[in-house]
C-alpha cells in the first residue's frame, strides 16, 4: 500500500496521474501535517517556475481582463450542505476538494467531492432511491424496473473516482435539484425532486449555460423524482438550470428558470 | 484576493502582473507551444477569477495558487493530447543536457529566476533530471521512471529529495 503523506512530492509538482492525485487530495482534507506541507511545498514549486519566467505577450493581458469583465464568480461552496443531510456528518465536513474549501459563506448548495464509494449509498438515500411508495403491485414492479435501472446508473456515476455532486433549492416549491458529474466517465445526471406538477401541454426542461442555454433535454414528471441524462457539455458549463417550456421544448428558455446551480471547476 | 474575491477587478489586474511571467513560463515550459500556451495562461486566470472565492490561504499563498493551477492546466493539455512520440522524447533527452540554453530565450533575467537557478544547482543530476521531466515538462512520475529506465521508488525519492533541498534553500518566503 503507498503511504499517502509521501505522495505529496510528486502532487505537488504534478507528477501524479489523475486518480492518485485526487485520492491524495482526499487524504488532504482530512490530514492537518499536510496542507500545512503542501502550502510550503507549492511555494518551492512556485518559485521554480521563476527558472522558466517568460513574458506572455501584451495582448494576453487584455484578453484576460476582457475575458473577466462580465464574469460571475461562483459561489463559496458550503461544505455544511443541507440538501444532502443524509449524509454521515463525518463525511460531510471533509468531504471537499481542498481548492475548494469553505471559507465560511453560507450558500444553498453544497458541493463534495467525496470518496466515491461511500458516498455512493449516501446520496442515493439523499435522493430518495431506495424508498419507494408504491400504490400498487402492477405499477409497483415497473416503478422497481426502472428505479433499479437509475439507481444502478446513478451507483456506476457515484463510484467514478472523481465524482462531483451539486445540489440546489427549486425555487417554486420545497424541491431540490442535484447534478452529478464525473469528467473522467465524461458523464453528467440531474435528479431532480419535489418538483410541482406541471399544466398539461408543459414540460420541464433542462439547460446546461456557458454565457447562453443551450437544451439539455425535456423531461416530465415522473414518480416523486426524475432522472436526466445530461449531455456532456454539462461537464464544461458554468450553471444548469430547469425552467418549464411548451410540449416539445424550446430552443430558448421561455419561462425563468425554477433551478439554477452552478457546477465547480476542478483545479 | 479578498478584495478580488469581492469582485475587484483592478486588484485582479495587479494579481495579473505580478505572476503572469511565472504563470506564462510554466504553462510554456510544459506544452512547448506559444499559442496554446496563451490560450491556457488565459483560461488559468479565467478560472482563478471564478474560483477566487475559495482561495483557501492555508494551501499556499495566491501566487503558489495560480502556478498550482497553471501547472495543472498545462498538464491536462498535454496528457490529454496524443502521447509523445519517442522522436519527442529524445528531443527533450537532449533538452536535458542544455537546458540552460534551451530557455535562455524566453527567460526573464530577474534576480528570482537566479536565486531558483542557483538552488537547482545544489541539486544532484539525477535529481535536477527527475524535476526537469516531472514538473517542467509535466510528465508523470511514471514516464519519468519508464523514461531514465529507473524503478518508480527511485524516482519518487528523487523528486522528494530534490523538493525538501529546495524547501530549505528557497525557504524563508514560505508564508507561516
Amino acid at each position: 500500500m503507498t503511504d499517502l503523506h509521501d505522495q505529496i512530492y510528486p502532487y505537488v509538482v504534478g507528477a501524479l496521474p489523475a486518480p492518485e492525485a485526487a485520492q491524495f487530495e482526499r487524504h488532504l482534507a482530512d490530514c492537518e501535517d499536510c496542507r500545512a506541507d503542501v502550502a510550503a511545498l507549492r511555494q518551492v514549486a512556485a518559485e521554480l517556475s521563476n527558472r522558466v519566467a517568460a513574458e506572455p505577450p501584451p495582448r494576453l493581458r487584455s484578453a484576460v481582463l476582457a475575458a473577466i469583465e462580465d464574469l460571475p464568480q461562483e459561489p463559496t461552496y458550503s461544505s455544511g450542505g443541507r440538501r444532502l443531510r443524509m449524509l454521515p456528518e463525518q463525511q460531510q465536513s471533509p468531504a471537499v476538494t481542498p481548492m475548494a474549501r469553505a471559507t465560511g459563506q453560507r450558500s444553498s448548495r453544497s458541493w463534495s467531492w467525496m470518496p466515491a464509494l461511500v458516498a455512493a449509498a449516501a446520496v442515493l438515500a439523499a435522493l430518495g432511491f431506495g424508498g419507494w411508495a408504491w400504490q400498487d403491485r402492477q405499477s409497483a414492479q415497473q416503478e422497481a424496473l426502472q428505479a433499479s435501472q437509475r439507481t444502478s446508473q446513478l451507483t456506476d456515476l457515484l463510484s467514478a473516482e472523481d465524482v462531483k455532486v451539486v445540489t440546489g433549492q427549486v425555487t417554486v416549491s420545497k424541491g431540490s435539484g442535484t447534478v452529478v458529474l464525473s469528467p473522467s466517465r465524461n458523464e453528467a445526471v440531474l435528479v431532480a425532486s419535489g418538483l410541482p406538477e406541471l399544466p398539461s401541454g408543459h414540460v420541464y426542461q433542462a439547460w446546461t449555460i456557458n454565457k447562453h442555454p443551450v437544451p439539455a433535454g425535456t423531461f416530465s414528471l415522473d414518480g416523486a423524482r426524475s432522472l436526466v441524462e445530461l449531455p456532456a457539455a454539462a461537464l464544461r458549463s458554468q450553471s444548469v438550470a430547469i425552467t418549464v417550456e411548451p410540449t416539445g421544448g424550446s430552443d430558448k428558455p421561455t419561462t425563468h428558470p425554477i433551478f439554477t446551480v452552478s457546477i465547480p471547476r476542478s483545479i | 484576493m479578498s478584495r478580488i474575491a469581492a469582485g475587484d477587478q483592478a486588484a485582479f489586474a495587479q494579481v495579473y502582473d505580478a505572476t503572469s511571467k511565472g504563470v506564462f513560463g510554466i504553462v510554456l515550459s510544459v506544452l512547448r507551444d506559444h499559442a496554446q500556451a496563451e490560450e491556457v495562461a488565459q483560461e488559468v486566470y479565467v478560472e482563478a477569477w471564478r474560483s477566487a472565492r475559495r482561495f483557501d490561504p492555508a494551501l499556499g499563498s495566491p501566487a503558489a495558487w495560480l502556478n498550482t493551477i497553471a501547472h495543472r492546466k498545462a498538464v491536462d493539455r498535454v496528457r490529454s493530447a496524443e502521447r509523445r512520440t519517442t522522436r519527442e522524447r529524445r528531443d527533450a533527452d537532449s533538452r536535458l543536457n542544455h537546458h540552460a540554453e534551451d530557455t535562455a530565450e524566453t527567460v526573464v533575467a530577474a534576480d528570482e529566476g537566479r536565486r531558483v537557478r542557483d538552488a537547482l544547482s545544489q541539486l544532484s543530476e539525477a535529481q535536477r533530471t527527475a524535476l526537469q521531466l516531472a514538473y517542467f515538462e509535466g510528465h508523470s512520475y511514471r514516464e519519468v521512471a519508464e523514461y531514465l529506465e529507473e524503478p518508480l521508488g527511485t524516482v519518487k525519492t528523487r523528486i522528494r529529495d530534490a523538493l525538501l533541498r529546495l524547501r530549505v534553500d528557497l525557504g524563508g518566503e514560505v508564508p507561516s
